[in-house]
């Protein structure tokens, strides 16, 4: 195993921050090589420097960050380091390697944490945790989050002492995680939680059955935003209804993030939504909410770090394993095969917003490699610097140190 | 006997009736008016489940994040269908849209390069995994859900028994507001407001050509003679005066990151946050915007 810092590179600027690369020892490559993505820091300082547009929409970020901080919280022990292990053997003729992603997932946390697997489990959890391994079931079989890697991470927290019924493995909608194969048969002995259905037979006028799964006193609050009366919901909003629980200026959290989990695992996707992406904070931020529907088209990735925010995931929240096996560049968050692409990758983070910048560069590379139109306003990523002005990542790619881990 | 008749017909009426209300103002169960292939498709596709309709917002549930252009182009109703025959499973996404220059624009953003199969002529593209097709006002996504060899096989039979269903509309003037000088075939694009054209550009916040979801504008890439490209968007308002109130929504609300070169009353000259050129012009009930520029033009 060797380790290596990259040489000072004036062309690509790739000296301004921490860049190694790891070759394994089965490799034949002799370490050196510097996968990744060129950045242009220097525009960066630029953008940094032009005005703002201002924050249209009042929400109570404010709230949660009054709310002191508990020692799991976000960014964790490793704020803005990001691991990406690569092999290709993971994904061979469209089959995933299940043993090569174990092995990828065996490699990863170590090298993310500093230590052993065995230790990786003790500076995380206590195995009297419940956790919860939130997974992306939409898209299946072409892009969801593979059962091969949530299966790598409950053999990784059974190994070391959680009891598998202390695994509860979500998603917002049960039947998105049945049609992903998220079953009893597939994993036996774990939990299976959905925090909302949609309620097809909810009457006019009734409440959602879902109602009582939220915790109202957990919320998030995006003021003049209502699920009522808002375009486009004016001219329906029972149909809201069935889909989002309620109709205010109000997502509640559901109860399983509240109440019943310790920690939270996130494993999302690797993929592109529209310029931006919808990988780690998107997983997580429009999926522990009801009511998210309203938030899309005023707020959007703002959701991804506010919510994040929220003590109830800020300080649960301990690891995030984005599922790169197969990449899309384009045509998500939906799934599209045209732009599907084997990428042969786990990306480890303690630090959501670090991947987050690591994987938009590394899908923005991708996409202008396969001659996509690619819109480079910093709107797409300002989410992830107003996480860093609250203290809860880093997205400065100069303080980002990337890790590869290649076979 | 002409009791027993009115009973039959009122019956027949009922029916009717409850067959119309299906998928209603509340519901999201399964519609009888889309031409999904029937269950035993081809005397071995089994329905699963009964079919699920989104209908507008409802989308958020189905697509989430990627909801917002469908219903920006003009989104009615999808209804979702899955199959299964033994290990092979298909699913039909079939999304109704309120004409057909928005299921143009939709097929257009999803098909990517494309790649039909040539024996069959109606539009669309396949692989092994999905089947995007084009018809009408109605834009439609095969998907093989097992990944598996008969269910890719099987896609292009239900998107042949699918298309039966659906009436053709000619969309092809819609692209006739724009040159066709240099442009690069495969590159156009219908937009329609903020979402449509940021997948091109970031020209300000909002709905800052004023297009409101009816206002069809039409963009494409064109050579610029060096290797390069650019992308032109043409939107038809109509009239002038709407042009005009446009252009002017454009000069006070451009994007904060762009900077502006040259203004007069009809026309814009800027450098945008990649270093990048281009322009803003009117004439007559027509704006231009051309972005993507090596060079100030």
């Amino acid at each position: 195993m060797k380790s290596k810092k990259c040489s000072r590179d004036s062309n690509t600027g790739l000296n301004r921050r921490t860049f190694l690369k790891e070759v394994s020892a089965c490799s034949v490559v002799a370490g050196g090589v510097v996968l990744g993505v060129p950045t242009l820091h220097g525009q960066e300082e630029e953008e940094k420097k032009k005005p703002k547009p201002p924050a249209t929409v009042e929400t109570n970020i404010d709230d949660f960050m009054k709310v002191p901080r508990s020692p799991d919280a976000i960014p964790g022990p490793f704020p803005g380091r990001v691991v990406q292990v690569k092999d290709k053997r993971s994904l061979v003729d469209d089959k995933v390697d299940a043993a090569v992603v174990n092995e990828m997932v065996n490699r990863g946390i170590p090298r993310l944490l500093g230590r052993d697997m065995k230790e990786s489990f003790k500076l995380l959890f206590k195995p009297t945790d419940v956790v919860g391994l939130k997974v992306n079931p939409v898209g299946p079989p072409l892009i969801n989050t593979r059962l091969e890697l949530v299966e790598a991470v409950i053999r990784w927290l059974v190994d070391n002492g959680l009891p598998r019924e202390n695994i509860v493995i979500w998603d917002r909608f049960k039947d998105m995680l049945d049609a992903a194969g998220y079953t009893k048969e597939n994993f036996p002995g774990v939990r299976f939680e959905a925090i909302q259905i949609v309620d097809e037979k909810r009457k006019k006028g009734t409440d959602h059955a879902s109602i009582e799964n939220f915790d109202r006193k957990a919320f998030y609050f995006a003021k003049g935003i209502f699920g009522k009366g808002a375009p486009p919901y004016h001219k329906d909003d029972e149909g809201y209804l069935n889909q989002h629980v309620f109709k205010d200026e109000y997502s509640y959290f559901g109860k399983l993030v509240t109440q019943k989990l310790t920690k939270i695992i996130n494993l999302p996707v690797f993929k592109n939504t529209g310029n931006g992406i919808s990988m780690a904070t998107k997983n997580m931020g429009y999926a522990v909410i009801c009511n998210s529907g309203r938030l899309h088209r005023p707020l959007f990735f703002r959701v991804c770090t506010e919510v994040l925010a929220a003590p109830w995931v800020r300080d649960k929240l301990v690891l995030n394993i984005i599922d790169g096996l197969r990449g899309q560049y384009e045509g998500g968050p939906g799934p599209n095969a045209q732009f599907v692409y084997p990428n042969h990758s786990l990306y480890f983070a303690t630090d959501p917003f670090a991947l987050d910048m690591v994987c938009h560069e590394h899908l923005k590379a991708k996409r202008k490699e396969m001659k996509v139109k690619v819109d480079e306003h910093p709107r797409y990523t300002a989410y992830l610097h107003q996480a860093e002005e609250l203290g809860l990542g880093i997205a400065d790619l100069k303080k980002i140190e990337q890790i590869m881990v290649e076979t | 006997m002409r009791n027993a008749a009115r009973f039959t017909g009122l019956l027949l009426a009922l029916l009717l009736g409850l067959l119309c209300g299906c998928g209603g103002e509340n519901g999201v169960e399964g519609s009888a008016t889309d031409p999904l292939p029937p269950d035993d498709f081809l005397d071995r596709w089994k329905k699963t489940a009964p079919a699920r309709v989104y209908r507008s917002a409802d989308l958020y549930g189905h697509i989430n994040g990627g909801a917002e252009v469908f219903l920006e182009l003009g989104f009615d109703r999808l209804t979702v269908q899955h199959y299964s025959s033994g290990l092979d499973k298909v699913s039909v996404e079939l999304y109704r849209m309120k004409d057909a220059a928005a299921a143009l624009g939709i097929y257009l953003m999803k098909c990517g390069e494309e790649t039909p199969d040539p024996s069959f002529d109606v539009r669309h593209t396949k692989n092994r995994h999905q089947l995007f097709l084009l018809r009408g006002s109605a834009f439609v996504i095969f998907g093989n859900r097992s990944e598996t060899d008969g269910a890719a096989a099987a896609l292009l039979d239900f998107a042949r028994e699918t298309a039966e269903g659906i009436e053709a509309i000619d969309t092809s003037r819609i692209f006739d507001v724009l040159p066709d000088e240099n442009r690069l075939p495969g590159t156009e694009r219908v937009i329609r407001g903020p979402f449509t054209l940021q997948r091109l550009f970031t020209l300000g916040k909002g709905d800052i050509l004023l297009l409101r979801g009816t206002v069809t504008a039409a963009a494409s890439d064109y050579a610029d003679g060096s290797d390069g490209s650019f992308t032109r968007i043409v939107a038809p308002y109509p009239d002038s005066r709407a042009a005009r109130e446009a252009f002017e929504h454009v000069v006070a609300n451009i994007d904060p990151y762009i900077e502006l070169l040259t203004s007069d009353h009809s026309l814009l000259i800027f450098k945008d946050y990649s270093g990048r050129f281009g322009s803003v012009r009117i004439k007559g009930s027509q704006m231009e915007v051309i972005v993507n520029l090596a060079e100030k033009p």
